[in-house]
């Protein structure tokens, strides 16, 4: 039987990939890694911000997924920029090797 | 209802408890059975959640229902959308996460193809899985080293993840707490009304000024959209770039200009990064130990 | 050119001269900023007797010459008004302030030639000869407030001219002090004309006293008049005007003995309409008058440092000058304002040849025969001593004598008006006295010199003694003029005339020339000091030389109690109130040591927590709907 798609299979969809981003980007260690969990977010809130679109009758929905994009690329352009830097600093990647972000 | 969401929260805990096992975690090695159970535990509750899924009664489509093959091509979409997902945030070669996550764009670009978003999935593939992850790949590449078939290689950090159950019990509490309201139908936010949005033509236009003629001229969103796709209709379909561009340009534009000074920012910001050069003084002296890997020194060479 | 323009003029030049000499004197003029202000100040002297000579003879009786410049702001039936009121009395207080004013300048060529504050002073006087035009030719009593604050404000920086001298900076702090006592009440004074008759223009203001309750103009009256008590160093506010002295002497001489100290007179003048239908407030400024002048001259009597017998001097006079507006003839005391101004401006400008002469000595008993060293500042000095006097056919003889006659005559304080003119007689006969005692300690006698001076004696430049003998001239003759002044000038119409008694003008006359006759027999050539000796060494002659120990009392009543506040509020600040603080810095400090735990430096850490919290919130949102 071919059942209807409606809203709230996009929402579950869009739901489960967010989760599974934050359950990477709280988990993994390996800064990248880490910064790619939130690219898995982005993904869940495009669905998301395309399905209550669609359910209103608005193409605000695809704006917004269209400038959680360009969001994205920046992002991703200098954190990326910034992780490529830390690296050669010290010669690691892993998040928890960054203690000196605390008040001594 | 209750009953429904129940089975949703079941079918979430399975899934979180699946990428519990399946997160080489710094808890347990990861062994070949421990991997076998998180496939099969994932498998299950993603069959489970389409099975749910398709047993959901909606009121308003948002796909073509009068497609047959809508229906199928959501659920493998979706399917491969959120297990790529879950391989790309398990996986301990960050490569591979990055090709995984290409899958997952891929699918989701397939999902927005379906529900209308003709130029946004175009555009995410491109963007997504051509630029961003390009840049992704050149990044991974520039700080890993290259490393022979087994793990022995790969960094501590890859190897190891932070404990997953408290990351991995929180996904679940908030996928139970976004995801259980939903199977209620009193939940659900009322549409609008068609008559203001739906179609498209009628948004490059003042709203107030055509909202009778919106109204008359197009039915509800779902029917609209397969109309306008063909030839005979001059109104372009919700979702082609046509209509997309007169939204941003119509009722976006300062979004338009900001997101253009992001995007210069973001350039110069690049620039800037990419031209500071790493003092001596500046390097820290070796990776920094970490505390809960027994041997730290060993492991860091390999790094 | 109209008449309005010329009047605009006075002040405009004065305050063109002044903003020149601010902005271009440190860096270009420098040595020369004395052009720009004879320059300017003499343009208000011509512009001045111009209007003396062009305009007042059409004026009339209570003829004026008024305008608005513009409208300062207004809002909600208030309007204050940038105008100016042209009559009689601005007319004759313009021609004292400018023309004094010129001397000064001139004098001051030479009196502060070399000094390193050469441009400021000479921006500060021309600032003060604006202020005090504009308060004499104000037209509301917003304005008059405005030029009364701006020439304290001259006043201070000029007492201050010697900042580096400790003293000369207390001196200016205690004057504009005491000053701002009087401008408290002078301050009230304006807002209740305001709320009384809801206008501060002279006119309209003037026009309403008639109508008005007794109580409300009483208050006023007694108000404004704290102002000009304070102004005028009267009773009990004198006391900042001898300290005054730290100045320079021209500064003494124009500020602090010829001007500013008579706007004062000046406003009770110009407000005599309310204070006339406020009839005990005019006993009152008798009473403060006759005994300023009495109380301020038996220190004179005493003192020995010769600018301070000059202030004291100052301070006495200008209680005739309030004994004269008490009795209700404004003109009387406007006319000795005006003869005043020259002959003490003389004074204070001898007194400054005779330090400069001496290296700065200005004690009297430490010198002597000065007349032989100095001729002609000795002339010019005997002149303004005959004028102070009021020896007859001097300008003092004759105001003086108005306002004495005024006293014995006056309608208005009935039989207190004979004692108080008692009173004044008796003050006559001590300011005769003391000013010869002044006259012939210094210039008289053997040659004796300051050891200070290592027997060089400093002569006066061209520049000074000329003004000294150009300001002779009216010291002596401005008298003769008194009746064309209070005719011509119509001040006849501010005062009742008084048939004058002759027995008065005779006897005035024989006290002055008897008083200083006994000083000079006293002081003398003979020199004999037994007597003098003799009195010193009484009780009472240690209580006045010692100022009547107002200083101490005020010092002990007002300062001492307000050192003590200050230093206890100091205490409870330093003690309870930053206890108080340091008690609230504590607690966000513990909880700052509490968190800090939180923030581990762990970005996963931060991470988890910011989950967490999305996740409560998700949660608490569910639970709501």
């Amino acid at each position: 039987m071919a059942s209807t798609i409606g809203f709230v299979h996009l929402l579950v969809l869009g739901s489960a990939l967010f989760v599974t981003g934050l359950a990477g980007f709280l988990a993994r260690r390996n800064l990248i890694l880490m910064f790619l969990a939130t690219e898995v977010m982005f993904q869940g809130i495009v669905v998301t911000a395309v399905a209550f679109g669609r359910y209103h009758g608005q193409l605000s929905g695809q704006a917004f997924a269209l400038f959680l994009l360009i969001v994205a690329a920046v992002e991703a352009a200098l954190g990326l920029g910034l992780v490529v830097l830390m690296f050669r600093r010290s010669g690691s990647l892993d998040a928890e090797a960054w203690r000196t972000m605390r008040e001594e | 209802m209750i009953a429904s969401s129940l089975i949703f929260y079941v079918l979430a805990a399975l899934g979180a408890l699946s990428v519990y096992c399946l997160m080489p975690s710094a808890g347990y090695r990861l062994t070949r059975g421990r991997r076998a159970l998180g496939t099969i535990l994932g498998a299950a509750a993603l069959a489970g959640l389409i099975v749910w899924l398709i047993g959901l009664r909606q009121v308003k489509a948002l796909m073509p229902a009068d497609e047959p093959l809508v229906g199928p091509f959501f659920y493998l979409f979706a399917a491969v959308a959120i297990a790529s997902a879950v391989r790309v945030v398990v996986h301990p070669r960050p490569v591979y996460s990055a090709l995984y996550f290409v899958l997952t764009v891929l699918a989701v670009a397939g999902v927005l193809l379906l529900a209308g978003g003709e130029f946004l999935a175009i555009v995410l593939i491109i963007i997504y899985a051509g630029a961003i992850m390009v840049t992704y790949v050149f990044v991974i590449m520039l700080a890993q080293q290259a490393h022979s078939g087994d793990l022995a290689g790969s960094a501590s950090y890859d190897v190891r993840t932070r404990p997953a159950f408290v990351p991995l019990l929180l996904g679940f509490l908030l996928l139970a707490a976004l995801g259980g309201p939903l199977s209620s139908r009193a939940n659900w936010p009322k549409p609008e009304s068609p008559a203001s949005v739906n179609a498209a033509p009628a948004l490059a236009k003042p709203l107030i000024e055509d909202q009778g003629a919106a109204s008359d001229a197009a039915g509800p969103v779902m029917t609209a959209a397969p109309q306008g796709n063909g030839p005979d209709t001059d109104a372009p379909a919700p979702g082609s770039i046509e209509s997309i561009g007169e939204e941003l340009m119509h009722r976006h534009v300062l979004a338009i200009e900001l997101a253009g000074v992001l995007l210069l920012v973001a350039i110069v910001g690049a620039v800037a990064l990419a031209r500071r050069r790493v003092e001596p003084a500046d390097l820290l002296v070796g990776p920094i130990p970490d505390p809960r890997s027994p041997a730290p020194g060993k492991e860091a060479a390999h790094g | 050119m109209s008449d309005s323009l010329i009047i605009l003029a006075i002040p405009g030049c004065a305050l063109a001269a002044a903003m020149l000499i601010a902005l271009l004197g440190p860096r270009l003029l420098r040595g020369q900023s004395h052009w720009v202000a004879i320059a300017g100040v003499a343009g208000a002297v011509a512009a001045a007797a111009h209007l003396l000579y062009d305009a007042v003879p059409g004026l009339g009786e209570g003829g004026r010459i008024a305008g608005t410049l513009y409208r300062w702001f207004s809002g909600d039936g208030f309007t204050a008004r940038i105008g100016y009121l042209y009559d009689h009395l601005a007319a004759i207080m313009l021609v004292t302030v400018t023309g004094v004013s010129l001397c000064v300048v001139l004098y001051s060529r030479g009196y502060m030639k070399g000094h390193r504050g050469y441009p400021r002073f000479f921006t500060y006087i021309c600032l003060f000869v604006f202020s005090m035009c504009t308060l004499v030719l104000a037209d509301n009593f917003l304005l008059l407030y405005l030029g009364w604050e701006a020439v304290g404000l001259c006043s201070y920086l000029l007492i201050g001219f010697y900042y580096e001298r400790p003293t000369a900076s207390a001196a200016a702090r205690k004057a504009f002090v005491v000053n701002r006592v009087g401008d408290f009440g002078f301050g009230l004074g304006v807002l209740m004309i305001w709320l009384t008759f809801g206008t501060l223009d002279y006119g309209q203001v003037f026009a309403q006293v008639p109508g008005a309750s007794a109580g409300a103009l009483t208050a006023i009256a007694l108000l404004l008049l704290c102002g000009a008590v304070g102004k005028s160093a009267q009773l009990p506010l004198h006391v900042w005007l001898p300290d005054a002295m730290e100045g320079p002497s021209p500064v003494s001489a124009l500020i602090h003995a010829a001007t500013m100290v008579t706007a004062g007179v000046y406003m009770v003048a110009r407000s005599m309409p309310i204070f006339a239908h406020a009839p005990g407030v005019l006993a009152v400024v008798a009473i403060i008058g006759a005994a300023t002048a009495l109380f301020a001259a038996t220190i004179a009597l005493v003192n020995n440092d010769l600018k301070r017998v000059l202030a004291y001097s100052t301070i006495s006079q200008l209680g005739y000058m309030f004994l004269g507006l008490g009795a209700g003839a404004a003109g009387a005391a406007v006319f000795h304002l005006f003869t005043h101004a020259f002959f003490k401006a003389l004074l204070f400008l001898g007194a400054g040849v005779v330090m400069h002469a001496m290296a700065d000595v200005l004690d009297i008993r430490r010198m002597s025969g000065l007349a032989r060293r100095l001729p002609i500042t000795a002339v010019a000095f005997f002149a303004a001593c005959l004028a102070l006097s009021g020896i007859p056919g001097t300008a003092g003889f004759f105001s003086k004598d108005q306002i004495l006659a005024a006293a014995f005559t006056s309608p208005g304080l009935g039989r207190l008006g004979p004692a108080l003119g008692w009173v004044g007689l008796v003050t006559a006969g001590l300011t005769a006295f003391y000013t010869f005692r002044l006259f012939m300690r210094v210039f008289a006698g053997p040659d004796v010199l300051p050891e200070e001076t290592h027997g060089h004696v400093h002569k006066p430049s061209p520049w000074m003694w000329l003004v000294l003998v150009a300001l002779a001239i009216p010291s002596i003759g401005a008298g003769y003029v008194g009746g064309w002044l209070l005719h011509t000038l119509g001040l006849a119409g501010l005062a009742e005339a008084h048939a004058e008694p002759h027995w008065l003008l005779w006897t005035s006359g024989v006290v002055a020339v008897g008083s200083a006759f006994l000083a000079v027999l006293l002081y003398g050539p003979a020199r004999d000091w037994t007597l003098a000796t003799r009195v010193d060494q009484t009780a009472f002659y240690d209580f006045v030389s010692n100022k009547y120990f107002i200083d101490e009392l005020y010092d002990a009543v007002f300062v001492r109690p307000a050192r003590a506040l200050g230093r206890l509020c100091t205490m409870i600040d330093d003690r309870v109130i930053d206890n108080l603080l340091l008690g609230v810095t504590w607690a966000p400090r513990g909880i700052g040591r509490g968190l800090r735990a939180v923030q581990r430096g762990s970005l996963g850490a931060y991470a988890m927590i910011f989950a967490f919290g999305a996740v409560l919130l998700m949660a608490v949102l569910w639970l709501l709907t």
